[in-house]
């Protein structure tokens, strides 16, 4: 692993790094053209879920470019519509999970990872000599698990601020917010009740708030995984400062205006400013092409700027009969070129860093807040066990902090408490 | 009949005739096996099967993805612990004790109307059964934009200067929401038994109760309801099964979350999230375990009760 590495980094001092990319595929032809002749016709499957329609067709159509260069391999494309992760286990507990899956953030890939329902990669890395440094760190440690690589991370998408320019400079604010003090008064300034506008909508989910946890200087949970470290100030600040825009009336829940979520009643225009991640670009070109928009990067917080990246990865399953072409598959579509055609779909951000570079952000400058945020963003995530807490428990104690009935202290407190005991009954 | 009567008795001589008879009885009782085993295998496969699977399922401590390992009576104990189970025993049974009164009444008032003679009775009819024959799920979503903050109750509410609130998104309004959902689809499937039990129920009761002098809300109240028992049992017992066992619309209009603050988390909304979302199966197939012991005394509750009130009669 390391010499590998080592002969890599050489190479890419070199200069060589997008010479090398194409080398790659031009080495790997003949190798494959020869491959044809000794390997037998293999099928596998790939499941993953789509944002829409349109995700679906361009993945089959990507697929068949995979096909015309591993002839031998055939891939089922079969993504799950509905509840992902449900599914998913069902088709675990069946022993007929797909040969690839997607592999989400968020606490689901701990789970796989800590169940060994996926294969580790690092043989398949080292034979193939795929290179891993060119990943976002953090993406990639999202699926590593005692020392091995379970998932080489597909994609990814911080959150950072959308607002809506049109709303600023009709409220005479000159520039987005870049400090939480702005964001305040901005969003103080925006809000106008009586004809249903807030300076921002969010939900009440813990990956709406942790981000100012992180920002004040503070965290959610120590980086091993361990610790719930919501007791310490800087979680109180940061959590205190979200809560606060709801208790004074200059952010609402996204119900509040009658939209589902954040994003939605951003794009309703009911609200002048939302934290979400990339996929609010599709949504709101497509459902809401009259809402003008635009995207910074998180305000800075007193002590960090940094915010929460969503990142997913692609796992060859326990349940797989054939890992190699499940590796070959990953490999291709994770490439720096497999991965540029993907991110010119404009469905999510490169999880490689070289490919901040591509021509395609050069034509879509909107997405440059959430690029800029890729560099200074953590990986959301949580051990395993963790989802009730997570997902009801957490977003209910800050509900609670909302309407008032439990003080920030409080609601830190329980979800501390909640998480602890998690930890300590060992699942 | 009569001629494969004659052919087992012609056949088989020698036999002594009870001895025959029983024979044949012990084949027809053979053949009606056969004939009920496909039903009676598909009982086992998908009802009966999983019912018992789950009560086996009450012991073990399982993630869907790990190995299940045997903890005797750890999830019950720990389920009567849980304050998120009580919450959602106490929405299930609040939801029950609105629901299956109100939908009875409604049900038996609506069918008492539409079972005189009006002008565009089919019409009625079928507009208040139209509910029980469209699909749970879209229903949900199409009350999920008429219980929209800005959503068509609010609009009517508005024409009186009523500023009404986000029904589904808060916590003191969302299961009251779901109820008046529920009671407005059942009413009119059970609507229909009613105008069945309606139609058995003689008309010489009525013109005798006539001679005698009973006004009309006499011989509703005498003559139509005790009459009706039989339906009402039949409606309250589904009512009670049916409430208790709510599920798709709290998921649907929750998100899944059974929120907001957990208003709308009913006992088999808990169950599919341990199973599903929280990998607690085990605590999953305790609750199921407990809501069938809950819906069984609430049955024989009914059974007792009904049958003490049609000795009465």
């Amino acid at each position: 692993m390391k010499q590998v590495n080592r002969k890599w980094t050489t190479v890419v001092a070199g200069g060589a790094c997008v010479v090398l990319g194409t080398a790659l595929v031009g080495f790997g032809l003949p190798e494959q053209a020869a491959a044809k002749a000794t390997h037998a016709q293999v099928t596998i499957t790939l499941g993953g879920w789509t944002s829409s329609p349109v995700e679906a067709t361009l993945m089959a159509k990507e697929l068949t470019y995979f096909e015309k260069a591993y002839p031998w391999i055939h891939v089922n494309y079969r993504p799950i519509s509905g509840n992902y992760e449900a599914i998913l286990k069902t088709r675990f507990v069946a022993g007929d999970a797909p040969d690839v899956i997607y592999v989400n953030n968020g606490g689901q890939s701990s789970s796989f990872m800590k169940n060994g329902d996926l294969l580790p990669l690092n043989k398949y890395i080292k034979a193939s000599h795929f290179p891993l440094q060119d990943f976002f760190p953090g993406a990639l440690n999202l699926f590593r698990y005692h020392g091995s690589v379970y998932g080489i991370p597909k994609d990814q998408s911080p959150l950072s601020l959308f607002y809506n320019p049109v709303m600023f400079r009709q409220a005479g604010i000159k520039s987005p917010p870049t400090t939480w003090a702005q964001l305040a008064a901005d969003a103080h300034r925006l809000t106008d009740v009586k004809v249903h506008r807030y300076g921002l909508i969010n939900s009440a989910q813990e990956p709406r708030w942790a981000e100012f946890v992180y920002e004040a200087g503070g965290s959610v949970m120590n980086p091993a995984m361990t610790k719930m470290t919501l007791n310490t100030k800087a979680a109180l600040q940061g959590f205190s400062f979200f809560v606060n825009l709801y208790r004074n009336g200059s952010a609402a829940l996204p119900g509040t205006v009658g939209a589902p979520w954040g994003g939605q009643a951003f794009g309703m225009q009911r609200a002048a400013m939302t934290l979400s991640g990339n996929w609010l670009v599709p949504f709101l070109e497509q459902t809401y092409p009259k809402t003008p928009f635009a995207v910074v990067p998180m305000p800075k917080g007193p002590k960090n700027a940094e915010t929460l990246t969503f990142p997913v990865a692609y796992g060859i399953t326990r349940d797989s009969t054939n890992p190699q072409a499940s590796w070959d598959l990953i490999r291709y579509l994770t490439s720096r070129q497999g991965m540029t055609k993907w991110m010119n779909l404009g469905l999510a951000l490169p999880s490689r860093k070289s490919l901040l570079a591509l021509p395609y952000y050069k034509q879509h400058p909107v997405l440059k807040g959430l690029l800029a945020d890729l560099s200074v963003s953590v990986p959301w995530t949580f051990p395993a066990g963790f989802s009730q807490l997570s997902s009801t428990t957490m977003t209910n104690e800050t509900t609670l902090a909302i309407m008032g009935k439990e003080t920030p202290a409080q609601a830190l407190a329980n979800m501390q408490q909640g998480g602890m005991a998690i930890l300590h009954s060992g699942s | 009949m009569a001629s494969i009567e004659g052919a087992g008795s012609s056949s088989l001589p020698a036999f002594p005739k009870g001895n025959a008879f029983r024979r044949r009885a012990r084949r027809e009782l053979g053949v009606g096996y056969m004939f009920t085993l496909p039903s009676v295998l598909l009982l086992f496969l998908f009802t009966l099967g999983p019912a018992l699977y789950s009560l086996y399922l009450s012991f073990f401590s399982w993630s869907l993805l790990n190995h299940m390992h045997f903890v005797g009576w750890q999830n019950f104990v720990q389920l009567f612990q849980m304050p998120l189970f009580w919450i959602s025993v106490r929405n299930s049974v609040v939801f029950a004790l609105v629901v299956v009164p109100t939908q009875t009444v409604v049900a038996l008032l609506l069918a008492a109307i539409l079972n005189q003679n009006l002008p565009a009775r089919g019409f009625f009819r079928l507009a208040f059964f139209f509910p029980a024959v469209s699909s749970s799920a879209v229903i949900s979503i199409i009350f999920m934009w008429i219980y929209n903050k800005f959503g068509l109750l609010n609009g009517f509410l508005s024409v009186f200067g009523i500023v009404g609130p986000d029904w589904l998104g808060n916590p003191s309004f969302a299961l009251s929401s779901i109820m008046l959902l529920n009671i407005w689809t059942t009413s009119g499937y059970f609507m229909v038994v009613f105008l069945a039990g309606l139609q058995a129920i003689p008309a010489e009761m009525y013109e005798a109760a006539a001679i005698d002098g009973a006004g009309r809300w006499r011989s509703f109240s005498r003559i139509t309801v005790p009459l009706l028992s039989p339906s009402t049992f039949f409606i309250v017992v589904m009512g009670i099964v049916g409430t208790l066992q709510m599920f798709d619309q709290s998921f649907i209009m929750s998100q899944g979350t059974g929120g907001p603050l957990n208003s709308t988390t009913t006992i088999v909304l808990l169950i599919y999230q341990f199973i599903f979302s929280y990998g607690q199966v085990g605590y999953g197939a305790a609750a199921t375990v407990l809501l069938f012991l809950l819906i069984l005394l609430a049955t024989l509750a009914t059974n007792w009760w009904f049958k003490r009130k049609l000795d009465y009669l």
